[in-house]
């Protein structure tokens, strides 16, 4: 970014325009400036990106004459009121730059010359330079520097009034007299219209007031049918210099010309030379003023910059003072300067009027530019043969006033920037809080000192229902029921007292509110802060009636599930977290298990007391590696888990239980661990064990009982069958007999009647088998004691069967000892025995075989009854003597039987305290043999009968 | 004349029915068991069979189903006799297929009548 400086015939262009504008300023300087003017240009090229300055001065017509060609009257209303807070612009900003790297290259070119005059002490070139042109580039330079000094002064114009009192102070402070040599005065002065007059001046009364300085009454003078004037309405310092304030500068011609041109141009313009108002001696003074416009207002032409000018700053300078301190000790021998417009003269005494008779031609005449002024100057005499340093004294002391002048604009400038910053970006926030603040679902209450509502959004008016036209200025305790209306003064009491700097939100507290009659609890955050000097506090209330409503649900909840967990004592409760880690055991768990609560939680695992083997077991059906994962809440996979296992208690002892475990979840969702809920089951598992006990007896009793009906149907059925069989052989040879045809043959006849006497003794048998059976069953069965002839029954037996045997050729041989004893007995029952004995042998024996029976004498009598018949297979003869009981060979040859022979030998063998032994062989014969004991002495048990129970 | 086939496991009562048929003027051809009355029955060709119900081997009803199973014998009348006298019993052995029942004990003059009964019908 270059910048032009540019002075046309001593009116400085400064401007920020591109080279066509420029071209256009100049075209317009030119066609204004009288034909006679030569245009003398002055560049001045900054690079302000790289603090580069490059100075180059290009031409000078030597022969220029100054001449005014602005000054057009400015009639354009003021549209801007000096007290409104003003934002910085951006080309202020850079101004400020100029100024401070002016300031900076200043000092920094004084002490590189300070530096390489006094090492080389040189006397070069510059000793015999033209003094003239010395003279003029020192002048120039200076007045350079101080129109920068008022760029940076201009910043602070732009804030209001009070603040520009209090910048006057600094401004004072900095000594500016003595700092800037030849600067009487740095002021201010306003546009005001005609219609203004009276609220300005008593806005600047009061801003006077207010910074606390000693200004005289301000008032506009000289008073004037104007329509807008220009008055001073700051004045630094302002001691000595009151006279100044209040003058209007458009009253003046002079100063009036200066002001214009400055805002039109936006250039400091200098005024011709004036005699200060204020001043009391005789010196020849210039105003350099410098223009400040309504900030955002668009300056880039002449009629924007018109229409925008707000005022001028300005520095008054007494010329002998400024020469003084631009030439200190080395000034030229005479030196002459005067307006070159005017022709009047600024410095230096002239009584023959000299000055004014050298023409522009000659040397020792130089211009000067002066903001819009040509300066004549004539320079008589030589160079003081000086050293470069005494040369640079006095620059020395202007630069660091410069100096210290930039520095501390600068300062002003960055707060000034900060600030407004800070206020664009409040003003940003203040209009998005206003939004949020209507926006919110909280009520946001600002209360003042007295506790009156000041402030009321959209969410107060919903939550209390109340119209923000009822509230305002009403006292804030409305808004709570009537018993918390103490401590909620209190609260805002203790607030007010409290430094409201001191962590503003953190006086959050909970209480009711009031809607209609109704209360509803709250909670409040209370803010307080200061705004001023009156101290507020915003209170931003949530209605937290859901969430007390939960928490109390939630707490509710809580108390049940304890009292639950207390109440259970029959059962253990146990949870487990997400480690697998006990953290909740029950009164019943402690019963159950007999661990304490407080050994439990937090430090063990459920595997503490499970049974090791079934967790192995439950591990490998997993397929898990370690028992402590059998009970992890990992290892339910989503559902409720119920198993039976052995908890093992402290003791050691063993409880069977059943275990429900189910995973526990967060509010979230997420797992939190598990919880297990295990019942005794011994007492259960006792019952069931009785139960099937029980169950398993009455299933035994149902299959006896099953069998015994079996066995009766069976009986029943044999029974129909063996009584039936014989009595159709009787009935139907009967019947046969008493028909003529049969009894015809004698032969016939007779063995008809054989046949029916056979059958007979069938019947018989069998009708006393079924009475022996009978009084066994019922339990009468009686055995006679007496004294028996065992070899008399044996024969008898023999007889019995022989009719049987006779038929069908089979032999029964008695191989008897001689002496058989007398035995001790039923002697009818005794013969049953043998009888039925002899009965099956014939029976099973195939025709024609051989019956053998033999008995011995012993210890006892034993008596074998031997056949070789069909025989028994080995795996029924335990069944033998079991009533009923046929073999399957004898079913099988379709032998005749009852099955109750066996069986009655068996109890009558046994009532007589005998044994009886079945040995056989399928196929090939079966030998039973009986013993019996023999009486020790039969004569003592003659006639002895028992009954046998 | 005919020739009845009498399977019957007692000898009394055996004799007792070959006696009374005989005397009827019929062949008579007994057995004394189920598998061998069943095979006389296949080879002796009866015109009338007479089963006692419990036998050995096979039963009498076993032989009667063997019979209505046998195409050749599947006609023949047959006679069960039993000493089983139950409802149910006497409805097991018509199921069977046998024509007539006859409970033990019997009268041997009600046999004969039975036995022409059969056969009398078998001729028409």
């Amino acid at each position: 970014m270059a910048r032009v400086d540019a002075e046309f015939d001593g009116r400085g262009v400064h401007d920020t325009c591109n080279r066509d504008e420029r071209s256009d300023i100049r075209r317009n300087l030119r066609n204004h400036a009288p034909p006679d003017h030569t245009l003398a240009v002055r560049c001045s090229t900054q690079t302000l990106d790289d603090v580069e300055i490059a100075r180059t001065v290009t031409s000078r017509a030597p022969n220029s004459s100054s001449s005014d060609i602005g000054g057009a009257a400015v009639n354009t209303p003021i549209r801007s009121s000096p007290l409104r807070t003003s934002l910085a612009r951006e080309s202020h900003y850079s101004t400020l730059r100029v100024a401070m790297t002016v300031g900076l290259l200043l000092a920094c070119f004084t002490l590189a010359t300070v530096v390489a005059v006094a090492s080389n002490d040189l006397r070069t070139d510059e000793e015999t330079a033209n003094v003239t042109e010395w003279a003029t580039l020192t002048i120039e330079d200076r007045l350079k520097a101080y129109a920068e000094v008022l760029y940076g002064v201009r910043q602070a114009f732009e804030l209001d009034i009070a603040d520009y009192r209090n910048f006057g102070l600094e401004i004072d402070r900095l000594d500016v007299s003595s700092r800037l040599p030849g600067v009487q005065v740095i002021g201010a002065a306003h546009r005001v219209s005609a219609d203004e007059v009276a609220e300005y001046t008593s806005a600047v009364n009061d801003a006077s007031r207010r910074s606390g300085l000693e200004y005289p009454d301000f008032e506009i003078y000289p008073s004037s049918e104007a329509t807008e004037f220009l008055p001073i309405d700051f004045i630094e310092p302002q001691v000595g210099n009151e006279k100044a304030f209040g003058l209007d500068f458009f009253s003046e011609r002079n100063r009036a010309n200066a002001a214009r041109l400055a805002m039109e141009t936006d250039r400091p313009a200098a005024t011709g030379p004036v005699v200060l108002v204020q001043e009391t001696g005789e010196q020849t003074a210039f105003l350099l003023m410098l223009p400040f416009y309504d900030p955002g207002s668009p300056i880039s032409t002449v009629t924007e910059r018109r229409d925008a000018f707000a005022g001028v700053v300005y520095a008054a300078f007494r010329m002998d003072d400024l020469m003084n301190g631009i030439f200190g000790s080395n000034k030229p021998v005479e030196v002459l300067i005067g307006d070159a417009k005017s022709g009047q003269l600024l410095f230096g005494d002239d009584p023959d009027g000299a000055w004014l008779s050298l023409s522009n031609d000659d040397p020792k005449v130089s211009t000067i530019g002066a903001f819009g002024r040509r300066w004549k100057m004539i320079v008589d005499g030589n160079e003081p043969a000086i050293s470069m340093t005494e040369r640079a004294v006095p620059w020395l002391i202007s630069s660091f006033g410069l100096l210290s002048i930039g520095l501390f604009l600068a300062t002003v400038r960055a707060s000034r920037s900060t600030r407004a910053r800070a206020e664009a970006l409040a003003a940003e926030m203040t209009e998005e809080l206003d939004a949020l603040t209507e926006a919110t679902s909280e009520a946001i209450v600002t209360v003042d000192q007295d506790g009156r509502v000041v402030g009321w959004n959209t969410g107060a008016t919903r939550m209390f229902d109340v119209e923000v036209d009822e509230i305002l200025g009403q006292p804030v305790d409305r808004l709570v029921p009537q018993n918390d209306r103490h401590a909620f003064a209190e609260r805002f009491a203790g607030l007010f007292a409290a430094d409201p700097s001191d962590s503003p939100f953190d006086r959050s507290f909970l209480l009711k509110g009031l809607r209609g009659n109704s209360d509803f609890p709250v909670e409040m955050t209370l803010s307080s802060w200061a705004a001023r000097d009156e101290r507020f506090t915003t209170a931003f209330i949530r209605d937290i009636t859901d969430r007390v409503e939960a928490e109390q649900a939630l707490n509710e909840t809580g108390e049940l599930l304890q009292s639950v967990l207390r109440a259970v004592t029959e059962m253990s409760v146990i949870a487990t977290d997400t480690d697998g880690v006990v953290s909740v055991f029950n009164a019943g768990a402690e019963r159950m298990l007999g661990y304490d609560a407080d050994d439990v939680i937090g430090k063990a695992t459920p595997t503490l007391f499970h049974d090791r083997h079934e967790l192995s077991k439950r591990a490998i059906e997993l397929g898990l590696d370690s028992l402590e994962d059998v009970l992890a809440p990992a290892s339910l996979v989503d559902s409720v888990e119920t198993r039976t296992w052995t908890y093992l208690r402290q003791d050691g002892g063993r409880v069977p239980v059943e275990l429900t475990r189910a995973p526990r979840y967060d509010a979230a969702g997420n797992r939190r661990g598990a919880i297990g809920v295990a019942v005794d089951i011994s007492a259960r598992l006792e019952a069931e064990a009785d139960q099937q006990r029980l169950l398993d007896q009455q299933h035994e009793i149902v299959a006896r009982l099953t069998q015994v009906d079996r066995a009766k149907s069976d009986f029943v059925s044999t029974m129909s069958h063996e009584l039936r069989t014989p009595l159709t052989s009787i009935m139907g040879y009967t019947e046969l007999l008493s028909d003529d045809l049969a009894s015809a043959e004698p032969t016939v006849r007779s063995g008809m009647v054989k046949m029916i006497e056979r059958n007979a003794e069938r019947l018989l048998t069998l009708v006393e088998d079924l009475l022996s059976l009978s009084q066994i069953e019922s339990g009468l069965f009686k055995v006679r004691r007496e004294p028996c002839d065992s070899a008399a029954i044996l024969h008898s037996a023999r007889e019995s069967v022989a009719l049987m045997a006779g038929e069908r050729g089979i032999t029964v041989d008695l191989d008897l000892d001689d002496d058989l004893p007398e035995l001790v007995g039923d002697r009818s029952q005794l013969e049953r025995i043998f009888v039925n004995l002899l009965t099956n042998a014939v029976k099973f024996s195939p025709e024609c075989g051989e019956v053998a029976v033999r008995a011995r004498v012993g210890d006892a009598l034993v008596v074998s009854v031997e056949d070789h018949g069909i025989g028994i297979p080995h795996d029924e003869q335990h069944e033998l003597f079991t009533r009923f009981f046929r073999s399957s060979t004898a079913i099988e040859h379709a032998i005749q039987g009852t099955g109750l022979g066996l069986s009655i030998v068996a109890t009558i063998v046994d009532r007589h305290n005998g044994l009886i032994d079945v040995e056989s062989t399928e196929g090939e014969g079966t030998t039973v043999t009986i013993t019996l004991p023999i009486p020790e002495s039969t004569s003592s048990t003659i006639n002895a009968e028992e009954a046998y129970a | 004349m005919s020739k009845i086939l009498v399977v019957e496991d007692d000898i009394d009562i055996c004799e007792l029915i070959r006696f009374k048929l005989t005397n009827m003027g019929h062949e008579v051809v007994v057995e004394h068991d189920g598998e061998a009355g069943l095979a006389a029955a296949r080879q002796e060709r009866p015109d009338l069979v007479m089963l006692d119900w419990m036998m050995p081997r096979l039963t009498g009803l076993e032989v009667c189903y063997a019979l209505r199973a046998d195409e050749d014998l599947a006609t023949v009348p047959v006679i069960l006799l039993t000493a089983k006298a139950q409802e149910a019993d006497i409805e097991r052995g018509f199921a069977g297929g046998a024509d007539d029942y006859i409970v033990k004990p019997f009268s041997p003059r009600e046999l004969a009548s039975r036995v022409d009964s059969l056969l009398s019908r078998l001729v028409r």
